[in-house]
């Protein structure tokens, strides 16, 4: 069923819903993701929730207001609630925040319909997706893009850093893990470098966005395995077996 | 729900938390013409911006 058609009337929602719960073709942004990697930075006006794009017929969903040098923007999304309320700084009204988009995760949409006595008569389960964001003060994102420099500079004293920063533990570990794995297994020292740059843009790209960091452990192989100069080093895959 | 108002002129004034900065460049705009002031702030507004975000890297 082509989600403009969805039956009215008595519908509940029993799972998660997308951002758009009127199942419309999506609007364009409110601002252009190609400027700043998508960050909207405003002044925040208010937030909190409302029916979408504040009708009366719409289903319930969660607004950021704020204004920017273009003017007052209103963004909508259920996953910004979470962003603002759980966010390392939790903006108050009044502050200068950015708001990014950092990625989609996919829900599933149960829509059912009940009879005048409350009784399931239908039910229609459907996929979307729902948009996660980043909501903070901008002083966060400041913070996140010194430290992507310094996660890009070799020569900062990583333990200095670390020190200050704990939270970048699992990049720099990331960092740490790829250059072993590229040691190991990347022979054209080419290769290798340009193997290395990826890992670290990657990784400096998800600090400056202000994204979640991986978790990453380093763990020494277990002692069995390590080889012995006295063992005969393990046969190939391409050895004779005979 | 708190809603963040525009506060008028005078409030920043008397705001002892807002920068002498925004202060001299409020009485400055007040003695102008309001059109060409608001103008120039909405440039100044957006050349800040550009500024900041070069500094996000973003």
């Amino acid at each position: 069923m082509p989600a403009n058609s969805r039956p009215r009337g008595r519908t509940e929602r029993a799972v998660a819903e997308p951002d758009d719960p009127s199942g419309a073709p999506a609007r364009r942004r409110q601002f252009n993701p190609r400027r700043g990697g998508g960050l909207l930075i405003g002044r925040l006006k208010d937030h909190g929730p409302a029916t979408y794009q504040f009708r009366k017929d719409q289903d319930p969903s969660y607004y950021v207001r704020l204004l920017t040098s273009r003017g007052e923007r209103t963004l909508w999304g259920k996953d910004l609630e979470r962003a603002v309320k759980e966010g390392e700084t939790k903006p108050k009204p009044g502050d200068l925040i950015g708001a990014r988009r950092v990625g989609r995760e996919a829900v599933t949409v149960t829509t059912r319909q009940r009879d005048a006595e409350g009784r399931i008569t239908a039910q229609e389960e459907h996929h979307a997706h729902r948009t996660r964001w980043v909501v903070e003060k901008v002083a966060f994102f400041a913070e996140r893009a010194r430290l992507a420099r310094r996660l890009r500079d070799e020569q900062q004293d990583v333990r200095e850093a670390l020190r200050e920063r704990p939270e970048l533990r699992s990049a720099f570990l990331s960092v740490r893990a790829a250059e072993q794995f590229a040691a190991q297994r990347i022979r054209d020292p080419k290769d290798r470098e340009r193997f290395l740059e990826l890992v670290k843009d990657a990784m400096a790209s998800s600090v400056r966005k202000g994204e979640p960091l991986p978790s990453v452990s380093m763990r020494s192989p277990p002692e069995h395995q390590k080889p012995s100069s006295s063992q005969q080093p393990a046969r190939k895959r391409e050895d004779p077996t005979r | 729900m708190t809603v963040v108002a525009t506060p008028a002129a005078d409030q920043v004034f008397r705001d002892e938390s807002a920068s002498e900065w925004l202060k001299s460049a409020l009485q400055g705009a007040l003695d102008r013409d309001p059109v060409d002031a608001l103008n120039d702030a909405l440039l100044l507004a957006s050349v800040l911006e550009e500024r900041l975000r070069e500094e996000l890297q973003v």
